[in-house]
């Protein structure tokens, strides 16, 4: 007989107790797969990045909005913490999501807002039946350039689910979740776990495995994965209709991860030095979700993802990355930023001064979030000389500009980074009217996964 | 409001229907007032009035005239006379038209619109107060042929509608691998959120499946299926142990209850833990050599231990000490060992492990080195040693006991004892005795200590027991449940591995697949294991990869409901026994089916049974899942979770309160299920459930401790779900209690006509008032609610919840706020008024179709895992009218959806946006 006991299948350890990363001041060589990446990372010397982060509910606009246009505007009082990198963003204003107004819709404008602002479409309204949207630009761009990195793309959060079953008005709460769409039927589901985005993104195993022990475990996966592909198709010949769709969604994902595998197997990453697994104590005995972000540790989990976004460019894990800083809708409250009211409720503030005041200092503590963000891929030097963040395109807004009046117009945008060398940055410029998908294409072309269409868009923005 | 052109599509389950005019409809509820003199008992009776009006044989769907004709002649007249005004043309009020039905074609599209008109002209909220009313006379026919025109053909088939393919969701995947594994390790808790559809999150369309779920899904099958088979016997393998005093053998017998000493008189306190050793058993004294034995049936082929329990003397001559061997059906077995102890440190001596055959086998246990029989009687005749003073007998026994607790307590401390093994005496340590004897020094396995007169000249033994512990190697049946349940074939001389594995597999993969796996799949798993095993893996290994395969197969992952020929997908169709076996128990436990309903669906008599089982599973404890997942999304109890209230304005909140808020609302809900009480108690029952931290919140004085307890709330301001702090709670905001978002709730979830969230850009108040908004937070609102655009919708919401403004943000009673008295007085539309929560729960109780209309849509859209569709009104009115006759009771709501078509069967046919 065979022995029962035995050695237990090694796991992922946790790497450290640290709470937030430290400051990466060492420059990291590149790291690349294939031999097509390292041909393309030679003619550009270091890979170019595309992020999206979002805020809900609008901003408050007249604490955001430039007066002058050109070079020598003024800092708003909410875009302050941003003077530090004054030269490496640019304030875009007046640029549309129309996608996100009813069209006879009728009310609905958060899930709209959300879900209009990466694809140009508007969302059919369902609360379930029948999800349609479209194509969003991080996954054109994804589609384009994936392959070349561990992860086509990520999508990582910070509050999930905090709507308890409905959402906006008769539209499905994964229109106001998601920003993230792979097709026109399927939603991208956002990892709002920091523990779990960095376990994905450094599950190398035990490094005290052996390598036969790994082979063989690798080997157990690749067949697993083997049979469920043989065995999903099958039972796709006795699907119908949306039953068949969503045997698709399971097969794509399947082949997603088969690809991850086989590069993970190619080339192991290792976690850079310093950075650690995220460690962190959720409020004791009342939340029964592991990972999950709380209202009240919203402000410990936003600084961590902010670190593994800096973890996953400086990697190399993957060019694409997409954040929202809250659903639309959300009622987060921001107690430690002197505003502990409800954002969604705030921002409906009828020109009330007090609510206007608080919503400011939320819109605020958001761009503090970003400014360290900035200093952090600023600090890290990439081959050709420059940092992370001069290689990147990271565009920030919402669409809602003022959440009272859920206009989606003249939006609150800003584009940080310089599209390696590309766009140079320190200045404040209208496109009034325009969509702003015209500007998702142009920062598709900077990262060279150009398209030619995205939802409502109707041509590029000239990004000097 | 917004008067573009109409846009968004809405799909009916009829088949074909486009509906180019449904947008948010509710609006049209709120943009005028609303009737100001039908509303409240009047029109709930004018609403069943209108139900069940026979339709005249003139206006009935004829079998000639098409719908539209029938429409054409009842419905339009009647519309155009009283809805075009505002609903007729490009401009219509909130962009909702009915002008644009005008054949059968656009009739079968605008079922959702149609819908909307009939629950808006049913409950008089349309046409608005100020505009000319028709007469009831009027209104009747038309609210009758729409009603059975929605309803479908009622002598037709009902449509069951399709209801998309289901990945399990968090809180089904933790229950679904709970009961599979028999392990509890809730690995979805890391999964990423399930978004929601129709208020719950077991929505088919909703449930997405993208890469970093699989991911999960993946990594937690490897992780479940090794917290299942890796794991240790929890029951030590069987022990046989005899006393050695009466065993057969070559030895005379011994008299059992012989013991050695007690302890002396005066003798030192003994340490804690420690039971004074007043007696030491003499057992079987072997003064020469001989050998005792037992027979014992070996019933399973394996590794077995052989222990001895014993103790002897030195012979006074040689200087030796006994020696001992076993022998199993008389022949030796391993090498013979020597007793070193003497009488008050007898110790166990445990062979190697011995590989025994099944089949009766003798087990003996000789000593080898001690006198001959002819020795031994000449010893005996020898004069007895002189007698020790009491004196001498008592130090000695002072120092022997000792020493003997010392170690004991030294044992004990390292905690190296095996625990005693089925129930068998720990060892000789215990055995009665207290009499004081004189065996000391009068038997011959004595008197090694000391220097007193020499022993006999040849070593003694003294056995006190021997014993047999086997097979060694884990059995089943000492396996932990996870490991029994799913390991339940190994490989043997008459079993291949190929044969075992394949047992394991099918075994396994029919309870993951819920229903028997095919051969198809079970080769294909087989495949798995194979490329496993030819690679090396341990049996268990190999297995092991097939098991993960199992559980990141679609027909795991998903809930699937197969289409019997997908070719033709056939119309109506009942669901197999196994399917509907899943369908139940994911309603009531949100997990798989359990052994009893899987033998029913075996047998084919699962629907023959369907009641006494839908009664059996909602005793299991297992139906707190519907407590979990229905209730905490019906009323947003997991929303309790997030609520921040302000510490500074509500010092008393804190986590100890916040859970006991939680937990009153559940056993509150699950009192309801499991005495199987009316549904209306969720709105007014005299009872609630609190711990003495809720007790305080709520000035109750009378209620100590931490664990919950019922109390009555007979003639008092709480009872009902609406005054529970939990929901009070979860309908403020954190520095304050708001009217509007209760009233909400009340309106969303009790009667399922949520008003639509606040039309964009109102204007500043301040701007049309000339006023800034002084006063309580009620003046404000009143005067929030002079603005005419908010006023409709506020009217309601509003008046719901100032009846409630006597409880704070967090729930507890006040009787003002900032220093003014709280008024909980109001009035409702329709001039219903109403001061405090008590009357309030009286008017809600007084529209108790609604609510239980409500609650069954809901129940149903839960049940389902789709959204309500026009042809469910069908369902919804028969299950209510069913609740309706028998007392609203809990049970009959759970029967009537488990017995209906709805919940039955399945449409296969194509419908609008399957693609």
């Amino acid at each position: 007989m065979s022995q029962l006991i035995m050695s237990r299948r090694t796991l992922l350890r946790g790497l450290g107790t640290a709470i937030a990363l430290p400051v990466l001041d060492s420059m990291i060589p590149t790291r690349l797969y294939s031999a097509e990446a390292k041909a393309a990372a030679k003619a550009v010397a270091a890979p170019k990045r595309l992020a999206w982060m979002y805020v809900p509910n609008g901003i408050d606009m007249q604490n955001w909005t430039p007066a002058e246009v050109g070079s020598a505007y003024e800092l708003t009082p909410t875009l302050q913490p941003l003077a530090p990198f004054r030269d490496k963003f640019s304030v875009v204003s007046g640029l549309v999501c129309d996608k996100a107004n009813p069209n006879g819709d009728g009310p609905g404008d958060h899930a709209r807002a959300m879900s209009a602002y990466l694809t140009g479409t508007q969302p059919r309204k369902t609360e379930g039946a029948n999800l349609k949207l479209g194509l969003s630009a991080d996954q054109a761009a994804a589609d384009k350039i994936g392959h070349l990195t561990r992860f086509r793309s990520l999508e990582m959060g910070i509050e999930e689910g905090q709507q308890i079953g409905r959402c906006d008005s008769g539209y499905s709460c994964a229109y106001s979740h998601t920003i993230s769409w792979r097709s026109d039927t399927t939603p991208v589901v956002k990892d709002c776990d920091p523990r779990s985005v960095f376990d994905r993104m450094f599950a190398n195993g035990d490094p005290l495995e052996s390598a036969e022990a790994r082979a063989r475990r690798e080997a157990n996966r690749k067949s697993i994965l083997d049979f469920v592909l043989i065995d999903a198709n099958r039972l796709e010949k006795n699907l119908i209709y949306t039953d068949k769709q969503k045997m698709d969604e399971y097969l794509t994902s399947i082949r997603e991860i088969e690809v991850r595998l086989g590069k993970a197997a190619a080339e192991k990453i290792p976690v850079p030095d310093g950075a650690v697994r995220p460690d962190f104590d959720n409020r004791a005995g009342t939340r029964k979700l592991g990972g999950a972000t709380t209202k009240d540790n919203y402000v410990v989990h936003l600084p961590l993802m902010l670190d593994l976004m800096v973890l996953a460019f400086q990697t190399d894990l993957t060019r694409v990355i997409t954040f929202p800083f809250a659903d639309e809708q959300s009622n987060q409250t921001y107690a430690w930023a002197g505003a502990n009211v409800p954002h969604h409720g705030t921002s409906h503030h009828q020109g009330d001064p007090a609510k206007q005041a608080m919503l400011a200092k939320i819109n605020s503590y958001h761009i503090q979030q970003v400014a360290y963000l900035l200093k952090k891929l600023d600090s890290i030097k990439e081959a050709n000389g420059g940092t992370i963040l001069d290689n990147s395109l990271i565009a920030y807004g919402s669409g809602n500009s003022d959440g009272n009046r859920h206009n989606h117009d003249n939006l609150p945008t800003l584009l940080f980074g310089k599209g390696g060398g590309t766009v140079s940055g320190g200045r404040h410029v209208r496109y009034d009217g325009i969509p702003i998908t015209n500007l998702w294409l142009s920062m598709l072309d900077r990262l060279g996964a150009p398209v030619d269409r995205l939802g409502d868009s109707t041509g590029r923005i000239a990004l000097a | 409001m917004r008067t573009t052109e109409p846009k968004a599509r809405s799909f009916l389950g009829n088949g074909v229907a486009v509906c180019l005019l449904g947008f948010c409809l509710l609006l049209a509820a709120c943009v005028r007032p609303a009737g100001s003199t039908r509303t409240g008992p009047q029109a709930s009776a004018s609403l069943l009035a209108a139900a069940t009006v026979k339709v005249a044989p003139a206006v009935a769907p004829a079998k000639r005239a098409t719908p539209w004709d029938e429409f054409h002649k009842t419905v339009q007249p009647f519309l155009a006379e009283h809805c075009y005004t505002c609903h007729g043309d490009a401009n219509a009020e909130n962009n909702f038209r009915l002008d644009l039905i005008h054949d059968d074609a656009s009739l079968e599209d605008g079922s959702r619109t149609l819908e909307k008109a009939f629950e808006k002209l049913a409950s008089h909220k349309m046409p608005p107060s100020e505009e000319p009313q028709p007469l009831p006379a009027e209104v009747a026919p038309v609210v009758g042929w729409l009603r059975t025109y929605l309803a479908g053909d009622p002598t037709g088939p009902i449509n069951p509608g399709r209801v998309t393919l289901r990945r399990l969701n968090r809180a089904e995947y933790n229950n679904t691998i709970r009961d599979l594994l028999a392990i509890d390790i809730r690995p979805a808790d890391n999964f990423p959120v399930d978004d929601a559809g129709y208020g719950f999150d077991n929505n088919g369309d909703v449930l997405s499946l993208a890469p970093v779920l699989m991911e999960k899904y993946l990594s937690s099958a490897g992780l479940a299926v090794e917290k299942a088979i890796y794991c240790d016997p929890v029951v030590p393998p069987p022990l046989q142990r005899w006393d050695a005093t009466i065993a057969e053998g070559t030895m005379p017998k011994s008299d059992p209850a012989a013991v050695a000493s007690t302890a002396p008189p005066g003798a030192a306190p003994l340490p804690p833990g420690i039971t004074p050793r007043r007696a030491m058993p003499l057992g079987r004294v072997f003064k020469s050599n001989g050998e005792i034995f037992a027979d014992y049936d070996v019933t399973t082929d394996g590794d077995y231990v052989l222990r001895v329990r014993a103790y002897g003397t030195q012979g006074s001559a040689n200087r030796q000490r006994p020696q001992v061997a076993f022998a199993v059906d008389g022949a030796p077995v391993q090498k013979p060992f020597t007793i070193k102890e003497d009488q008050r440190n007898t110790s166990v001596y445990a062979l190697e492990k011995e590989h025994l055959t099944a089949g009766r086998h003798r087990i003996s246990l000789a000593m080898l080195n001690g006198a001959t029989p002819e020795e031994a009687a000449a010893e005996a005749l020898k004069p007895a040693p002189p007698p020790k003073t009491e004196a001498e007998l008592a130090a000695e026994e002072a120092a022997a006991i000792a020493a003997e607790n010392a170690a004991e307590a030294a044992a004990l401390a390292a905690a190296t004892a095996k625990p005693p093994a089925n129930g068998a005496p720990a060892g000789a340590r215990g055995r009665a005795g207290g009499v004081r004897g004189g065996a000391a020094g009068r038997g011959g396995a004595s008197g090694a200590r000391g220097d007193g007169p020499p022993g006999p000249a040849k070593p003694t033994l003294g056995v006190i027991y021997f014993e047999v512990e086997g097979p060694l190697e884990p059995t089943l049946d000492r396996m932990p449940d996870s490991y029994r349940k799913v390991m339940i074939a190994r490989p043997s001389a008459t079993v291949t591995k190929q044969e075992a594995a394949e047992k394991i597999v099918r075994h396994f993969a029919s309870r993951a697949y819920r229903r028997p796996v095919n051969d198809e799949e079970l080769g294909e798993l087989m495949v798995v294991w194979t490329k496993a095993d030819s690679a090396g893996s341990p049996f268990d290994q190999s297995v092991d990869v097939a098991l993960q395969a199992v559980l990141v197969s679609p027909a795991f992952l998903f809930r699937m409901e197969l289409e019997p020929q997908p070719g033709e997908p056939r119309e109506i169709h009942t669901l197999s026994e196994y399917e509907l076996a899943s369908r139940l128990s994911y309603f009531l436990w949100s997990s798989m089916p359990d052994d009893e309903l899987f033998a029913l669906a075996e047998k084919g008599k699962l629907r023959a049974n369907l009641t006494a089982q839908v009664r059996r599973m909602l005793k299991d404890p297992k139906s707190s899942a519907l407590v979990e997942n229905f209730a905490g999304q019906w009323l947003q109890l997991r929303s309790m979770q997030n609520v921040t209230p302000d510490t500074k304005n509500f010092p008393e909140f804190d986590e100890a309160l916040r859970e006991a808020m939680t937990k009153e609302t559940e056993l509150f809900f699950n009192a309801i299920v499991q005495e199987d009480r009316s549904v209306l108690d969720f709105i007014d029952a005299d009872f609630t459930y609190v711990n003495a931290r809720l007790a305080k919140h709520y000035g109750m004085t009378e209620v100590t401790g931490d664990d919950f307890r019922r109390v009555s709330l007979a003639g008092k301001q709480r009872g009902g779900l609406l005054t529970q702090a939990s929901i009070l709670t979860i309908t403020s905001y954190p520095g304050r209690t708001s009217p509007v978002q209760r009233g909400k709730w009340v309106l969303e979830n009790l009667f399922d006509a949520a008003p639509p969230p606040p039309p964009p850009n109102v204007p500043p108040l301040a701007e049309g008032a000339k006023a800034e908004l002084t006063g309580t937070l009620r003046q404000r609102m009143e005067q929030h609610r002079a603005n005419p655009t908010c006023a409709t919708c506020h009217a309601q919401m509003d008046g719901i919840g100032f009846a409630l403004e006597n409880f704070d943000a967090v729930g507890a009673w006040r009787t003002e706020d900032g220093g003014e008295k709280i008024d909980a007085a109001g009035t409702l539309p329709g001039g219903k008024s109403f001061n405090g929560p008590v009357e309030l729960r009286q008017i809600i109780k007084s529209q108790s179709d609604q609510f239980v209309n409500c609650l069954v849509g809901k129940m149903l859209t839960f049940a389902l895992g789709r959204g309500m569709e026009s042809y469910d009104r069908r369902t919804r009115d028969g299950i209510a009218d069913v609740m309706k006759k028998n007392g609203e009771k809990f049970s009959v709501l759970i029967e009537e959806i488990v017995r209906s078509d709805a919940f039955q069967k399945r449409n296969g046919k194509h419908k609008k946006g399957d693609t």
